[in-house]
């Protein structure tokens, strides 16, 4: 599903015009994204979690390098899904087959 | 470290941020969530432009193991949820730690190498944080959200400024799987030990983390920001900060480590270092392994020619050898290529008689050579040299395979089969020349 498909049904389900879906979903977005880049997680009822989680410094072998390299630490988004979604996903598109 | 905050602040802040009551807000997040969810039913990806792509990824059936008790069980196929963030969330999440590269090893891992880029690293996140966290708390409309948050930089200098008494414990806990690793990666490397460096190696081992120290003075400069906050950090410190003392502390040890095994090697070459010897045996008496010769399997295929080259002059390191070691064997992981075994052989004619065993943990001189493939005109002739001597052993105990040895010592350097013309036997000669 693209977002423009996303928004179009949005649109169609909340009664609103598609410039206002959008930009209400926009500023849904940064406001999600911005909580992210803080550090602060956040659980959104039925969808799941958004965290972020700090990597730390790894030492990996570089076969181009032939070497071991440090990797810095790194902060990354982590997506757990909820429990009802986990489970009304589970076997989509496998069901019938 | 990661702070959560609740959904109905998030709704509060959407709410503010796109001026509709709270009420609409909410119902807009339940009426996305929903279609995020029938978008998945359907298709299998929903995409949000600037956010990230919701997908249903297929697991295949696994084995598995039920955890309470014990028994195996098939784990049922069946799908996943991910999220993977676009770039532009990527990059605003990991912007504390945008600026910091990765670092190359030195390869042999005695060196303190680990320990030095570890705080080159941490230089470059102080010389970087203080950008990003300035940049935050403008963008920050009056939300006190990033004061609160730990600033990891901060963190790791306090530990080394506060938690100088821990130090001792935490060598004790953490430095053990990063010396596995180290250790592992010895055999495959035959990291030659040098004699004249291995106590500079120890002094610097033990040097280093009071080189850190100084630093901190200036790490207390930092932004008066989070000045306040120490206390409350301190714990948080204490957890993220601790793979720094591993590191250091890895490093300590395994300096220690090559130490002793260096003060071993030494034991049992030379009989002349008193001091050094009865130290030896306090420390690492049981563990001395009992002296044995080592039968090695030689591989007779005859070496190829390799095309002359401008090299700078070899000089040798040491190389001890292990059990189950060759001079095939060391001349492949040491030279890079197994035929140059003999240049090995022809420089320690005094430690090895037959070039098929080697006595194990004696300190063969091995010529440093940068590339294996271009050899210089007297390295050349040090590989021919060595082939002589080779020939010279096999012609007194195995005549039958000698010739072979002499051939080779005109495909290094065929002046050298001209000079040694006299001294040995003619077949051979004529074998060598005409093959």
């Amino acid at each position: 599903m693209t977002y423009r498909e996303l928004i179009d049904q949005l649109a169609d389900s909340s009664g609103k015009s598609k410039a206002q879906t959008k930009e209400l979903l926009e500023d849904a977005i940064s406001v999600l994204s911005n909580q992210l880049a803080r550090g602060n997680g956040v659980s959104i009822p039925d969808l799941g979690t958004f965290g972020c989680k700090v990597k730390e410094v790894q030492k990996v072998y570089s076969p181009h390098y032939k070497k071991y390299m440090l990797v810095p630490p790194k902060r990354v988004v982590e997506f757990s899904p909820s429990s009802v979604l986990k489970d009304e996903l589970k076997f989509v598109g496998k069901e019938d087959e | 470290m990661s702070e959560k905050i609740t959904f109905s602040e998030l709704v509060d802040l959407i709410a503010e941020q796109s001026k509709q009551s709270q009420a609409s807000t909410n119902s807009f997040i339940g009426e996305l969530v929903n279609i995020i969810e029938s978008g998945l039913r359907k298709s299998g990806s929903v995409s949000i432009s600037g956010f990230g792509k919701f997908e249903l990824r297929w697991m295949n059936e696994r084995p598995g193991v039920n955890p309470q008790t014990g028994e195996e069980i098939t784990i049922p196929g069946q799908n996943k949820v991910v999220f993977k963030p676009y770039k532009a969330l990527r990059e605003d999440v990991n912007r504390p730690y945008s600026k910091m590269e990765p670092q190359v090893l030195d390869e042999s891992p005695k060196d303190s190498s680990n320990k030095k880029s570890d705080d080159d690293l941490k230089e470059s996140a102080q010389k970087t944080s203080a950008a990003p966290s300035a940049k935050e708390e403008d963008r920050d409309d009056g939300n006190d959200f990033l004061i609160e948050r730990p600033n990891p930089v901060k963190e790791k200098s306090e530990v080394e400024s506060t938690d100088d008494s821990g130090d001792e414990k935490k060598t004790d806990e953490f430095p053990t799987q990063d010396e596995n690793v180290e250790i592992k990666s010895k055999p495959e490397k035959f990291t030659p030990i040098p004699v004249s460096t291995g106590s500079e190696k120890e002094s610097k081992g033990i040097d280093d983390p009071n080189s850190v120290e100084p630093k901190l003075p200036a790490d207390q400069n930092m932004p008066a920001l989070n000045a306040g906050k120490k206390s409350a950090l301190s714990k948080k410190a204490q957890e993220s900060g601790k793979f720094n003392w591993s590191y250091a502390a890895a490093a300590i040890l395994v300096a220690l480590v090559i130490f002793i095994i260096f003060l071993l090697s030494r034991e049992f070459i030379y009989d002349d270092s008193p001091q050094i010897a009865s130290e030896q045996e306090q420390v690492t008496a049981p563990v001395t392994p009992a002296p044995e010769l080592n039968e090695t399997v030689e591989n007779e295929t005859e070496p190829p020619p390799s095309e002359p080259d401008t090299v700078p002059q070899a000089e040798t390191e040491i190389h001890t050898v292990d059990a189950g070691e060759s001079l095939w064997s060391i001349s492949e992981t040491d030279l890079g290529n197994p035929y140059l075994w003999p240049m090995i052989y022809g420089l320690n004619l005094d430690q090895i008689n037959n070039p098929n065993i080697i006595p194990v943990s004696a300190d063969l001189a091995v010529p440093v050579i940068s590339d294996p493939d271009n050899l210089s005109e007297s390295q050349l002739d040090q590989v021919a040299e060595g082939y002589l001597d080779v020939y010279q052993w096999t012609r007194t105990n195995n005549p039958e395979e000698a010739k072979y040895f002499l051939w080779a010592v005109g495909v290094f350097s065929p002046e050298m089969l001209d000079r040694a013309a006299s001294s040995v036997d003619q077949a051979d000669l004529t074998f060598a020349k005409t093959r």
